[in-house]
């Protein structure tokens, strides 16, 4: 399980949480999103009918049947998300940052395992560049700004979605994700060993 | 490349907050409504009709109302219950 955080809204929070679920069914895994935000957005990519995934809107009562269940969770949401597991984007500009380092400052008191990512960066501005760089060197992710996202978000789509292949620099962006998913992934297999030894 | 000197003065800032404490902490927040899930064991269930007094079954289903959102229990569990009492006040087992 992994938690979608950050108060920031606008930061990436559903984006990443559709796509993520979608580079892992190219993995062959079965993922799950529950969409935790009144908004909805994950729930209306849902209801295109174009996501090789299941999206729900509550937690259900009995473990799912998935192998990677992915919170999407709501802007103003300061309450910290019950994953160990929390992937926190945030956009690399400073009001946008201090919001990502206040909800981090919290996730890292109360023993959250972080996974940061900075999204929408755009390298042709110096000042973002600088932000990006220095994000990527303290261990962040990068999901770059990029048509492909807003070409996807048109027909509810995923970057992942073979209707999207001619898009330019889409293998790059698919290969952001991808990296996102594989810390996800080994953020997820550390907890289930953690739990294996305690246990 | 260095880092903007911004990102150590936001930094410096936000580790000198402590537990949920935010920049803004006066203004309001997100209540969320918690759900509670029963967790009672599944048990397999027949209809049975009644004849009831109209004024109770309006006091059960505020009852009922009530519950699901104080302890997650929902009709057929309350019902369980009330026989469960009932059997307990004649001494059936």
């Amino acid at each position: 399980m992994v938690s979608i955080w950050n108060p920031k809204g606008g930061q990436g929070k559903s984006m990443i949480s559709i796509n993520l679920a979608a580079a892992a069914v190219e993995l062959g895994l079965k993922p799950l999103v529950i969409c935790q935000d009144p908004q909805g957005t994950s729930t209306l990519f849902y209801n295109s009918h174009n996501l090789p995934f299941k999206v729900v809107s509550e937690i259900p009562d009995q473990a799912p049947d998935a192998d990677l269940v992915i919170f999407d969770h709501q802007a103003s949401d300061w309450e910290l998300p019950p994953c160990e597991l929390v992937l926190m984007p945030t956009k690399p500009e400073r009001s946008q940052y201090a919001t990502f380092a206040d909800a981090k400052r919290m996730a890292d008191e109360a023993g959250k395992t972080v996974i940061p990512v900075v999204t929408d960066g755009n390298m042709q501005r110096k000042n973002e560049k600088e932000t990006v760089l220095a994000l990527r060197q303290q261990g962040a992710f990068e999901i770059r700004s990029s048509v492909a996202f807003s070409r996807a978000a048109d027909d509810y789509r995923t970057i992942f979605d073979p209707e999207l292949n001619r898009v330019n620099n889409i293998k790059d962006r698919r290969r952001e994700v991808e990296a996102v998913l594989s810390a996800v992934l080994q953020g997820v297999n550390n907890k289930e060993k953690q739990d294996h030894v305690a246990a | 490349m260095s880092q903007p000197d911004w990102m150590n003065q936001e930094n410096n800032r936000a580790s000198k907050g402590k537990g949920a404490t935010t920049t803004n902490p006066t203004a309001p927040r997100l209540v969320k409504e918690k759900k509670t899930v029963s967790s009672a064991p599944k048990v397999e269930r027949t209809l049975k009709g009644f004849r009831v007094d109209k004024t109770l079954i309006a006091k059960f289903d505020v009852l009922v109302a009530e519950q699901k959102t104080k302890s997650g229990k929902n009709g057929p569990a309350l019902i369980d219950e009330a026989l469960e009492l009932l059997f307990k006040k004649y001494k059936k087992s």
